[in-house]
């Protein structure tokens, strides 16, 4: 297992266990609030009438931490599921290296005269077509030789996105730790009843800007995959007419 | 065979098998770019597809290239190869390697 499918499946595992409290904090909360009121509620010397607008005040704010963790999960899913695979594009730029720039340098220091016996001794041919003959390789080993060129600038550019790819990972798995973090701290916040507003509060505004680290990472990702496209382009757009000599 | 006219048929083969070797390398290197990454290989997520998209057309005008080239290293080996024969053809006693260019020519 590679380091990517480690580091992808610690990140699925962790959406997992997020998904989970949110299923259980939708399932149990509304009446965890309303229990741990009415525990607590001897200490503040509350009229049900003032326990029943804290419970309603909790579970608002309860009701707008998981509405915001859905967005967050949605949103740190779609990502996991379509950053890409680094470990197929370094496997891409592996054979890249190996069967096009290594092939292509070792056959351009091969497309020289002294591989030609009837060119490189004047006296095996000096018959009609002999000169045409003679000044044939003249470029050939340059337009073998940019094969090479090409195909290590699609090798660099290969694993300098698969190096941005596998550190969105990371940076993704840390935005989803921070969401596990901030869940577990949800139980903890409603267990001390009317306590736990101020909590809750902080935990709202702590999930609601892991949604702006999120926003970050994906402007992080367009620009910097905006500049390995453009290099492709300038790539493709680089005259590749190979020089016709044999006519 | 006119007097200063020199034509060494052997050398011309061996020539023209050199570069029917080579037009067959470059092919070999053509084979080798990888065209199979995927979408999801790349980025699936809205705006990645531009990276996807250059890298599928350079590779496809490196392809290109690398074709060009093949065919202009196997033009030259079939030019070498019929001349090589041509001659051997005005030679006598050269009929086995008439017949071996011939089909070498046929090959190509």
């Amino acid at each position: 297992m590679s380091e990517f499918d480690d580091l992808r499946d610690r990140l699925t595992a962790l959406l997992e266990r997020c998904e989970e409290i949110v299923v259980t904090t939708e399932r149990q909360g509304p009446q965890l609030v309303s229990d741990n009121v009415r525990r607590n509620v001897d200490a503040f010397a509350l009229n049900p009438i003032a326990q029943q607008q804290l419970v309603t005040v909790i579970s608002g704010i309860l009701d707008k931490v998981v509405a915001q963790t859905r967005r967050v999960l949605a949103l740190q899913k779609s990502m996991a599921d379509s950053l890409g695979h680094p470990d197929r594009l370094r496997e891409a730029a592996a054979g890249i290296s190996e069967r096009v720039t290594a092939a292509s340098t070792d056959l351009a220091s091969r497309v020289h005269r002294s591989s030609l016996v009837a060119i490189d001794n004047a006296d095996a041919w000096n018959g009609p077509g002999s000169d045409g003959y003679a000044n044939i390789l003249s470029g050939q080993d340059d337009a073998v030789r940019q094969v090479a060129v090409v195909s290590a600038e699609i090798e660099v550019l290969l694993t300098q996105l698969a190096d941005n790819i596998e550190l969105y990972y990371s940076t993704l798995y840390r935005t989803v730790g921070g969401l596990y973090g901030a869940l577990l701290g949800v139980a903890g916040a409603v267990a001390t009843g009317p306590t736990g507003v101020g909590p809750l509060r902080g935990i709202a505004a702590s999930i609601a800007s892991l949604i702006d680290s999120i926003v970050s990472l994906v402007e992080d990702m367009m620009e910097k995959n905006g500049a390995i496209e453009q290099r492709l382009r300038e790539l493709g757009s680089d005259s590749l007419d190979w020089p016709n000599r044999a006519g | 065979m006119d007097k200063g006219l020199r034509v060494d048929a052997g050398a011309l083969g061996r020539d023209g098998r050199v570069f029917a070797d080579w037009s067959g390398e470059l092919d070999a290197i053509r084979a080798a770019l990888p065209g199979d990454l995927t979408v999801a290989d790349f980025s699936d997520l809205p705006g990645a597809g531009g990276i996807r998209a250059s890298y599928h057309e350079l590779l496809s005008n490196l392809e290109a290239y690398l074709s060009e080239g093949s065919r202009e290293f196997g033009s030259v080996a079939r030019n070498l190869l019929e001349t090589a024969r041509d001659y051997l053809a005005t030679e006598e006693g050269a009929e086995a390697e008439f017949e071996r260019l011939a089909r070498e020519v046929n090959d190509l």
